[in-house]
């Protein structure tokens, strides 16, 4: 591994897990608009322009780290990642038009078509990380996808679903809503288990061409999921403490940078390692020096942000 | 005869829509903050609420423009990626640090403009406003300043070992900064950004003047002349940057990319004393259907002498000449730029001689008009430095067919973007609408 590659495994952590919380958002959204949409749209308010460039970020890093990949990459994704990137299209829009609409039938149509349009791209996005881990629907000696079969094999929809239930799990601990959504200890059991069952055979699937190659034993893969339940539980169990919020979205970045290290470097199902398509020594320092930069300011960002939201909580608290 | 339409052709047109639209919304993007910053100053100066009402209502819609930007900003980054893999290839060695870097800044912007809009009124300083909306405005500027760094390398590649790439396709002797002593860009960024300026403002500035014409009532009159004076003053900086950056970039183009520079003044041959021919094209080796031809102008203007001699593109091979309407487009961007800058500098006389222009209805129409031509000329500049570099991606290093996608699935998303686009940009409107509607403008001036 090289430092350019950890960093790249951060930045999709971090946009993977911000979709994340937005899934469950979107999802919840659609679920249980009138008990939700109040305190969700607190969040996506302040966050969604970030989330969207962190999306941006994640793109341009890929881009400077694996360059050589670059023109098998955009030959064979073209479909769903320009489809993707449509519906990113449509969730910032309505995103911003459900912020301004102050007539509620209005509000809640911008917001289920923000919702609806913020799946789409998710699940446009997993079938193309899932392909590329399992190399299934991908035919590499023609560089052709087969699109049906990359968006519904079962890798495919255990992840989504496995993200679905994981990203519901988290906004309730983030957002501190399991009171007006009525989120009883039933649903937040049912809901591990669905967790448990689509974790296990995901890891167990995907990484089996992996396994068949000698490249670690099974259990090895289930240890991300392992540790994702223990850690979803007794963040749940302790869920009034006040990190909890920043605990539950550390949480779904570990998780998700540990699922992506697994397989790493190899690709396709283990057809292909990734590290050959690395970007040369002096562009990659370049790349580095700018990505730290970058994470420099967001520190700072971030900090002005919590800030000026805290601020303002105590100027409205004394009025 | 049909017309080939391969898949380099949808490539091209999806990523040429995607880009003419993000353009316009950037072109507000980068001027909205500066009027914003401007309005904040004057009422904080002033005292006057007239201008605290301007900026509220103008950081409304910058906020639901910024989103569609954000978005269509996306886009293009992955258009980038798909549709050009070859090329994103090279950059992604040789010049990735424009783009990373435009993420930086782009992160400036979000994050200081969600500050700005959420919590502005929080702060209790006035002034940590301005800085906000500051740092938003230099943050907009140079994330097209970082695309333009793009382009010029585009246009004049440096930072790898050329003859090599060309000899054997390794890149070789990187460097990764070298992209921003790129040749092209010491005239091409200052010449983008105050074109960007000017078109923004214009915009701006002629909506201002449509309200003013359908204003009866005195304090909507006073709210909108005042906001139509704002406009015009950043609009009169700007024009006057745009001039004389484009005066230069194109005696720059004369060494640094010839052809195109042959073919936007449609020069046959390599001559002295060189006529300025406006209008018409060559038809069997020979310029024909000029609307006008000064004598030995176009030498004058490029050498300073008459004797200087300019490029004709006979002197290059005929398949690397770019598509020749560029210079009729060139020549309408010219003389709308001059007319414009001569319009607006005439007001601007008549204003310090204490003459009541803005008051006037004509001006008022003339104002509207010049927001309708700013939006062709950043237009048809564009166009004229993208189609005058074909058929090179990259000059003289990759031309853009060897840098396309081949899927040929490209033409059925050439059109997605298109409908996408035709949803997004009529709601958005819409909404604007809706907002300012539900906040009249009356009732905020009483306020």
């Amino acid at each position: 591994m090289n430092l350019l590659v950890d960093i790249n495994i951060v930045v999709f952590a971090l946009v993977f897990s911000l979709f994340a919380v937005e899934t469950g958002i979107a999802l919840l959204n659609l679920l249980a608009y009138e008990k939700v949409w109040k305190r969700t749209t607190q969040y996506i308010a302040a966050s969604w322009a970030i989330s969207g460039t962190f999306l941006v970020f994640y793109i341009v890093n890929f881009e400077a780290t694996y360059p050589l990949i670059l023109t098998q990459a955009g030959t064979l994704y073209i479909v769903p990642v320009l489809l993707a990137g449509l519906f990113v299209i449509f969730r910032n829009a309505f995103i911003a038009y459900s912020e301004y609409a102050e007539d509620a039938v209005a509000k809640k149509t911008f917001v289920r078509v923000y919702a609806i349009s913020t799946l789409i791209a998710v699940f446009l996005l997993i079938s193309v990380l899932s392909s590329t881990v399992t190399g299934t629907g991908v035919n590499l000696s023609t560089m052709s996808l087969d699109y049906l079969e990359i968006l519904f094999n079962p890798y495919n929809l255990l992840m989504f679903v496995c993200t679905a239930a994981v990203s519901i799990l988290a906004v309730i601990m983030l957002l501190s809503i399991e009171k007006p959504l009525g989120f009883d200890k039933v649903t937040a059991l049912s809901l591990l288990l669905v967790i448990i069952i689509a974790t296990f055979l995901y890891a167990t699937l995907t990484y089996a061409p992996f396994v068949a190659q000698g490249l670690g034993s099974r259990w090895l893969y289930l240890i991300p999921g392992v540790v994702m339940l223990l850690v979803a539980a007794g963040l749940y169990l302790n869920r009034k403490g006040r990190w909890n919020a920043i605990c539950a979205f550390l949480w779904l970045v570990t998780t998700v940078s540990g699922f992506e290290t697994l397989g790493h470097p190899k690709i396709f199902g283990g057809a292909l390692s990734i590290s050959s398509f690395l970007a040369p020594q002096s562009a990659a320092s370049a790349s580095l020096i700018i990505t730290v930069c970058t994470a420099m300011l967001l520190a700072v960002g971030a900090g002005l942000l919590i800030y000026a939201n805290r601020k303002s909580s105590k100027k409205v608290a004394r009025y | 005869m049909g017309i080939m339409l391969d898949s380099v052709f949808f490539d091209r047109f999806a990523m040429g829509f995607s880009l003419g639209v993000h353009i316009l919304i950037v072109m507000f993007g980068v001027t909205m903050p500066v009027i914003i910053l401007l309005a904040d100053y004057l009422w904080i100066a002033k005292g006057d609420m007239v201008y605290k009402t301007l900026s509220n209502r103008l950081v409304t819609a910058f906020a639901i423009l910024f989103a569609v930007g954000t978005a269509s900003g996306t886009l293009v980054a992955i258009d980038l990626l798909v549709l050009w893999p070859k090329f994103m290839a090279l950059v992604g060695q040789v010049a990735i640090s424009t783009v990373n870097i435009e993420v930086i800044v782009f992160f400036a912007e979000a994050i200081f403009l969600t500050t700005y809009f959420l919590y502005r009124e929080r702060f209790s300083s006035k002034y940590v406003r301005v800085v906000l909306m500051a740092i938003v405005a230099i943050a907009a500027a140079s994330s097209g300043v970082m695309i333009t760094y793009l382009n010029s390398f585009m246009n004049t590649p440096v930072g790898f070992n050329i003859t090599a790439y060309l000899h054997n396709g390794t890149l070789t002797d990187i460097r990764p900064f070298a992209v921003f002593s790129a040749p092209a860009a010491t005239i091409e960024v200052p010449h983008v950004l105050s074109t960007v300026y000017f078109a923004g403002s214009a915009t701006i500035m002629a909506y201002f003047a449509l309200m003013l014409m359908l204003s009866k009532d005195r304090k909507r009159k006073e709210y909108y002349g005042k906001a139509l004076r704002l406009a015009f003053g950043v609009c009169m900086v700007a024009v006057v940057f745009a001039i004389i950056t484009g005066v230069l970039s194109i005696e720059s183009l004369m060494t640094l990319q010839p052809e195109k520079y042959a073919a936007i003044e449609i020069n046959v041959n390599t001559t002295a004393n060189a006529p300025e021919i406006i209008g018409g094209t060559i038809v069997n080796g020979t310029v024909q259907g000029a609307w006008l031809i000064i004598p030995t102008l176009q030498s004058l203007l490029a050498g300073g002498t008459a004797s200087a001699v300019v490029p004709g593109l006979s002197q290059f091979p005929r398949s690397t000449w770019p598509p020749l309407f560029i210079h009729t487009l060139f020549d309408l961007m010219v003389m709308f730029g001059f007319g414009i800058g001569g319009v607006l500098a005439l007001l601007l006389v008549m204003h310090l001689l204490k003459v009541r222009v803005f008051d006037m209805k004509i001006v008022q129409i003339i104002l509207v008009l010049i927001g309708c031509a700013a939006i062709f000329i950043l237009e048809a500049g564009w166009i004229v430095d993208e189609v005058g570099r074909q058929p090179w991606i990259i000059y003289n290093v990759m031309a853009v067919s060897q840098a396309a996608n081949q899927s040929q699935t490209s033409g059925l998303l050439a059109i997605l973007i298109i409908i996408a686009y035709a949803v997004i940009l009529p709601i958005t409107y819409f909404v604007i609408r809706a907002v300012f509607s539900k906040r009249p403008l009356d009732k905020e001036l009483r306020q």
